[in-house]
C-alpha cells in the first residue's frame, strides 16, 4: 500500500468520492466495482489509476485521460481475428425494432428500443457510453463533481458544440431540458425538481437535488433514454421529424413513421470530427425473424437486437459478430397488487405462491438456451455495485405454492388472464408461466396483444384506482394496469430507474401499483448513502422487502444480444438499444 | 316465379341492344355497390363507438391526462351524435378527406398514407396475378386435358398441398430455403428508395410466390372444372368432328367458356388480395393496405382504418364489377342474362 500516493489522490475530493476510494482500500468493493463507481462519482481516470496503484492492483489497466479508450464494447469478436481495413465511406442498413408511432419521435415520451435507437443518433446525452459499457464523459459533459453528500452536482460541459441549425449549445439547453425532465417525472421525481438547475456561465451546469444522490450522473446519461438533451426551446412534445436537430453525430435527413424508416448522414458540425460512414438508415421490422433473414442474407448490415430463440443461427454464423453489452434486462412478471380490490393478487401470499411455482431454470434453459441468469425477484442484477449476495435463492416448490394458495383462501385455485405484448421472447416466457401456474390450480391463459398497443392498453393503463370516488386519491399512473402480465425492462447500469419508476409509489411504469411507504423510505436512503457498505445493507433489506412483498416476479437476468456483418467494425451498443456509429466502419 | 322473370327477360333482351342491356347492368350493380357502401359506413362508423376500450386512451396513452384525453375524443369526432359520424364519414368518402392520422402517422394526411399503401399493394397484386394467372390456369388447362392421368393428379394433389399451407407459413419456408441461401432473392418486399423497376420485381418475387403457391391449386381446380365441363359440352365434341386442331379447339371455344369461372373468382379474390395480406405484408416486411390497416387497429387510428377499410371495400366491388363484366363480354349468354338479373 501506497499511502502517500493514496492521499495525493484524495486530496480536493468530494467526501462521497473519497468514501468510494476507501472502500476500495478497505476491500469492501473490487476493482471493477471501484472503476464504475468512480466513474459515477466524476473521479478522473488519472485520479482512478492512481488509487488503483497506491492499492498495488493496477497495471494491467492504468488508464492515462478523462477520455475512455475506444474500443469496440461488449463484443464476442475473437482478439485474434483480423480486423477488416478501416474504410472511409459506405452506407450502414440497420433493422430496429418498430417503434410505437403514438409517441412519435418524441425524445422525452419515447417508450420502446427502436425510438431509443433513432433519436440518439442526433440527440446526445450528457453522460454518454463508456468503452466497457458502462458511463463515461463521452458526451456533451467533459465532466462532473458532486459536492460532499453529493446533494449537489456540478457538469462541466464540452465547448465549441454546435446545434445542427448552427446556434451554439449552452447550460441552459441542459437546464430546459433537466425542467422538462422534472415536469414528466421521467424517472427523476423525488431527484430533482423544475428551476432548481443553476447555469454560472455557459458551460457549468449545477443541479441541486431534492436530497443526496449518489448515482446522479447515470440519470442524466445514455441509460436514462428519455434525458436525451434538446434545445433550451424545445417543447415537449415535439418530435424530431418535425424539428430536425440535435448536437449528434448524424443528421436526420427522412422519417417515414409508417415503416418506421430513418435515414441519416454525417452532421458536417459534430464535437466530434467526422465519421466514417456516408449515411445510416434505421430500419423498423415488425416481425424480429424477417430481419434476423434480412441480416442473414446480407439485405443489412446490423440488427439492432435479437432473441437466441428467433435468431440462434447467427451465433453460429462466423460472419456475425454478436454484440453482448453489459445487460440487466429482464422481462418480469407484475401482479396488480391494488385491484381487482380484495382479487386474488391483493394477497402477497398469492403473489408468493406465483414466484414458487414459476420454473426459472426452464426459462433460463429453453427460452433463453442458456443466454440468462437466474433472478430472485428483485431488479437488483448480480453485476450492480450494491448488489448483496447474501440473500437466499428462492427455490421452485410446488407444494410451498398450494400452500400459501390454500392460506389467502384460494386452495382450489382461480381463474385469471396472462396479459403480454408480443415482443421477442416474453410470449414463449408467458406459456411456460400459464404451464408452471396450473401446476397449482391457477389457470392463466396467455392473452398476447402487439406491443405497441400493449404498453397503453395492459400495462401502465389509465388511473383507475385511486380516483374513484371511493378512494378519492389523485389517481395512480398505472392504476388499471391488468392483474398480471409480463413486461421487458432494458439495461440500467444501477438499480435507480427501476426502483424510481416501476416500483416506488406512484411511480409512472409501476404496473404493480406497489404501494410501500417502507420501500419508499429505503429507497430514499439508497439514494441519499453514499457509503458503499451502507448502500449495500439498504439494498439488501430492499432485496428482501420485494421477495416478500412480491409486487413483481424477477424470475431471470437475459442477455442483450445484437449482431452485426463482420465487415462492419467499431459499433457501440447498449442493452437499451441504442447503437452507436461515430466510430463505424464498413469495409 | 322464376321462369315467367326469365321469359320477360330474355323478351327484354330481344327487344333492347346488348349496348342498352349493358349499361342497365351496370348502373344496378353501381346501385347495388351504393347500398353495400351505406352499410359498409354505418359498421365502420361504429367501430370505435362500440370497439372495447377508450380510443382515446389508446391513441393518448395510458398516462394521458384527462385535458388530453378530452382533446383526443373531440378529435375522434366521439362526442358527436353517431348520425353526425356516419354524415361526416360519408362526406369524408366523397371529398376523399380523412383528416390527419392520430398514431400511424400522427399529422400525417390519412389519404397520403393510404395511396401509399395502396400503391405498394397494387404493385404487389398486380405482379403477383402476372405469375399467378398465367401459372395457375395454364395447369388448370393442362389438368383437364390429361384428366385421370399422373399430370392432373400431379398438379391437382401439389395444388391441393400448397394451398392448404397459409400464406405467411409459406413466406416463412422461401425466406429461409430462397432468401437466405440464394442472394439472389431478397429478404424484403420493399425495394430500397429510388430502385429500378427491375430491382422492385426482384423483391416482389418471394412475395409474389408465397401467393402463387396459396392460389395455384384453387384456381387451376377451378380452371380444371371449367374446361373438363366444357371439353365434355356438345359444341366441343362437334369442334373435334369437324376436324379442328386441339389447339383451334382450346382456343376458341374451350378457353373462353371455361375460365368463366376463373374469372369471377379472380373478382372476389382481387379485395383479398388488396386488404386480407397482412401475414404476408409481415413477414416481407411490406407495407401494404393489410399491415396499415391492422396498424390502425393497433393503434386505434380509426381515421386511417375507417379510410383503409373502404378504399379496399370500394376496390373490392369495383373488381368484382369488371368480372362479371369480363365473364359477360367472354359469353353471350352471360350478356343475355345481363338484362334479367
Amino acid at each position: 500500500m501506497n499511502w502517500n500516493l493514496f492521499d495525493r489522490a484524495r486530496r480536493g475530493r468530494s467526501v462521497v468520492q473519497v468514501e468510494a476510494m476507501e472502500a476500495f482500500q478497505q476491500g469492501q468493493i473490487d476493482r471493477r466495482s471501484f472503476i464504475r463507481r468512480g466513474t459515477i462519482l466524476g473521479i478522473s481516470m488519472p485520479t482512478m489509476a492512481a488509487v488503483l496503484a497506491a492499492c498495488g492492483g493496477d497495471d494491467d489497466a492504468e488508464p492515462a485521460a478523462d477520455e475512455p479508450a475506444t474500443d469496440e464494447p461488449a463484443t464476442d469478436e475473437p482478439a485474434d481475428e483480423p480486423a477488416a481495413a478501416p474504410a472511409a465511406g459506405g452506407d450502414i442498413s440497420v433493422g430496429i425494432q418498430q417503434g410505437d408511432a403514438n409517441s412519435g419521435l418524441d425524445p422525452l415520451n419515447m417508450l420502446d428500443l427502436g425510438t431509443y435507437c433513432v433519436l440518439s443518433q442526433s440527440f446526445e446525452y450528457l453522460v454518454g457510453l463508456a468503452a466497457d459499457g458502462g458511463i463515461g464523459a463521452t458526451a456533451l459533459a467533459t465532466g462532473w463533481t458532486p459536492n460532499d453528500d453529493a446533494s449537489q452536482w456540478t457538469f462541466n460541459l464540452r465547448e465549441g458544440v454546435m446545434w445542427q441549425d448552427g446556434t451554439p449549445f449552452t447550460s441552459a439547453d441542459v437546464a430546459a431540458t433537466l425542467d422538462r425532465m422534472a415536469e414528466v417525472n421521467a424517472g427523476v421525481g423525488g431527484v430533482w425538481v423544475a428551476g432548481s438547475t443553476e447555469t454560472p456561465d455557459e458551460t457549468t451546469v449545477v443541479m441541486n437535488l431534492e436530497q443526496p444522490n449518489g448515482n446522479l450522473p447515470a440519470l442524466v446519461s445514455i441509460y436514462n433514454p428519455q434525458s436525451l438533451v434538446a434545445p433550451a426551446d424545445y417543447v415537449s412534445g415535439t418530435v424530431l421529424d418535425d424539428r430536425t436537430t440535435g448536437t449528434g453525430a448524424w443528421v436526420l435527413d427522412s422519417f417515414d413513421p409508417t415503416t418506421f424508416t430513418a435515414k441519416f448522414s454525417p452532421n458536417p458540425n459534430w464535437w466530434g470530427g467526422s465519421v466514417n460512414l456516408d449515411s445510416v438508415t434505421l430500419q423498423g421490422f415488425e416481425s424480429g425473424g424477417t430481419a434476423i433473414a434480412a441480416l442473414a442474407a446480407r439485405e443489412i448490415d446490423a440488427v439492432q437486437q435479437y432473441s437466441v430463440a428467433e435468431g440462434g443461427t447467427l451465433l453460429g454464423d462466423d460472419n456475425i459478430t454478436t454484440l453482448r453489452p453489459p445487460s440487466a434486462n429482464h422481462r418480469k412478471i407484475w401482479f396488480n397488487t391494488q385491484l381487482p380490490e380484495a382479487g386474488p393478487f391483493s394477497d402477497p401470499r398469492v403473489r408468493q405462491a406465483v414466484a414458487y411455482a414459476v420454473n426459472r431454470e426452464q426459462i433460463v434453459s429453453t427460452v433463453y438456451q442458456g443466454e440468462a441468469i437466474v433472478a430472485n425477484d428483485h431488479v437488483v442484477h448480480p453485476s450492480f455495485a450494491s448488489y448483496d449476495p447474501t440473500q437466499e435463492q428462492r427455490p421452485r416448490d410446488i407444494e410451498m405454492a398450494k400452500q400459501l394458495l390454500s392460506d389467502a383462501g384460494y386452495g382450489d385455485g382461480f381463474e385469471t388472464t396472462l396479459d403480454v405484448g408480443d415482443i421477442g421472447e416474453v410470449p414463449d416466457i408467458a406459456a411456460i408461466v400459464e404451464a408452471n401456474l396450473a401446476e397449482i390450480g391457477i389457470s392463466a391463459p396467455v392473452r398476447v396483444t402487439p406491443n405497441s398497443d400493449f404498453y397503453g392498453e395492459y400495462w401502465c393503463a389509465g388511473a383507475t384506482w385511486g380516483s374513484q370516488p371511493d378512494t378519492g386519491g389523485p389517481g395512480r399512473p398505472c392504476g388499471a394496469s391488468s392483474e398480471i402480465g409480463i413486461v421487458d425492462y432494458g439495461h440500467r447500469p444501477t438499480p435507480d430507474v427501476y426502483f424510481a419508476r416501476a416500483l416506488q409509489t406512484d411511480g409512472d411504469w409501476n404496473a404493480a401499483n406497489y404501494n410501500s411507504a417502507e420501500f419508499d423510505g429505503l429507497f430514499s436512503d439508497f439514494q441519499s448513502t453514499p457509503d458503499a457498505d451502507a448502500r449495500r445493507t439498504v439494498t439488501g433489506k430492499m432485496q428482501r422487502l420485494l421477495s416478500e412483498d412480491m409486487p413483481n416476479c424477477v424470475h431471470s437476468f437475459y442477455q442483450y444480444l445484437s449482431g452485426h456483418d463482420s465487415s462492419v467494425q467499431g459499433v457501440e451498443v447498449t442493452a437499451l438499444g441504442h447503437m452507436q456509429f461515430q466510430k463505424a466502419t464498413k469495409a | 316465379m322464376a321462369l315467367p322473370f326469365a321469359i320477360s327477360a330474355m323478351f327484354l333482351a330481344v327487344r333492347q341492344p346488348q349496348g342498352v342491356l349493358l349499361a342497365r347492368f351496370i348502373i344496378r350493380r353501381l346501385f347495388l355497390s351504393l347500398i353495400t357502401l351505406a352499410i359498409l359506413l354505418i359498421i365502420v362508423t361504429l367501430i370505435p363507438n362500440i370497439a372495447p376500450g377508450d380510443p382515446a386512451r389508446k391513441i393518448a396513452g395510458g398516462t394521458a391526462s384527462p385535458e388530453r384525453l378530452a382533446e383526443v375524443t373531440e378529435s375522434l369526432g366521439l362526442n358527436d351524435s353517431v348520425p353526425t359520424q356516419l354524415a361526416n364519414l360519408a362526406k369524408s368518402v366523397f371529398t376523399l378527406d380523412f383528416g390527419e392520422s392520430f398514431s400511424v402517422a400522427a399529422g400525417e394526411p390519412v389519404m397520403d398514407l393510404v395511396w401509399t399503401a395502396l400503391g405498394n399493394s397494387a404493385k404487389l397484386v398486380v405482379f403477383a396475378l402476372a405469375i399467378v394467372v398465367p401459372l395457375s390456369v395454364l395447369g388448370g388447362l393442362i389438368a383437364a386435358y390429361k384428366k385421370d392421368t399422373w399430370i392432373d393428379r400431379m398438379i391437382v394433389n401439389t395444388g391441393l398441398a400448397m394451398s392448404s399451407i397459409p400464406e405467411f407459413v409459406a413466406g416463412v419456408l422461401l425466406l429461409a430455403f430462397l432468401a437466405v441461401p440464394i442472394s439472389f432473392f431478397k429478404v424484403q418486399g420493399n425495394a430500397p428508395d429510388g430502385s429500378g423497376i427491375l430491382t422492385q420485381l426482384q423483391h416482389l418475387i418471394l412475395p409474389a410466390l408465397a401467393v402463387l403457391m396459396v392460389y395455384f391449386g384453387y384456381i387451376a381446380r377451378i380452371t380444371r372444372a371449367g374446361t373438363i365441363q366444357a371439353l365434355e359440352s356438345d359444341y366441343a365434341r362437334t369442334a373435334f368432328m369437324r376436324g379442328l386442331s386441339t389447339r383451334n379447339v382450346f382456343r376458341k371455344h374451350i378457353a373462353r367458356n371455361a375460365l368463366q369461372p376463373t374469372v369471377a373468382v379472380l373478382g372476389t379474390q382481387l379485395g383479398y388480395l388488396f386488404g386480407g395480406m397482412v401475414g404476408l405484408e409481415v413477414v416481407f416486411n411490406y407495407p401494404g393496405v393489410g399491415s396499415l390497416i391492422i396498424k390502425a387497429i393497433d393503434r386505434a387510428d380509426y381515421p386511417v382504418l375507417r379510410a383503409g377499410v373502404l378504399i379496399v371495400a370500394i376496390i373490392y366491388m369495383l373488381a368484382t364489377l369488371t368480372a362479371d363484366l369480363i365473364v359477360a363480354w367472354m359469353n353471350p349468354r352471360a350478356r343475355l342474362d345481363l338484362g334479367s338479373e
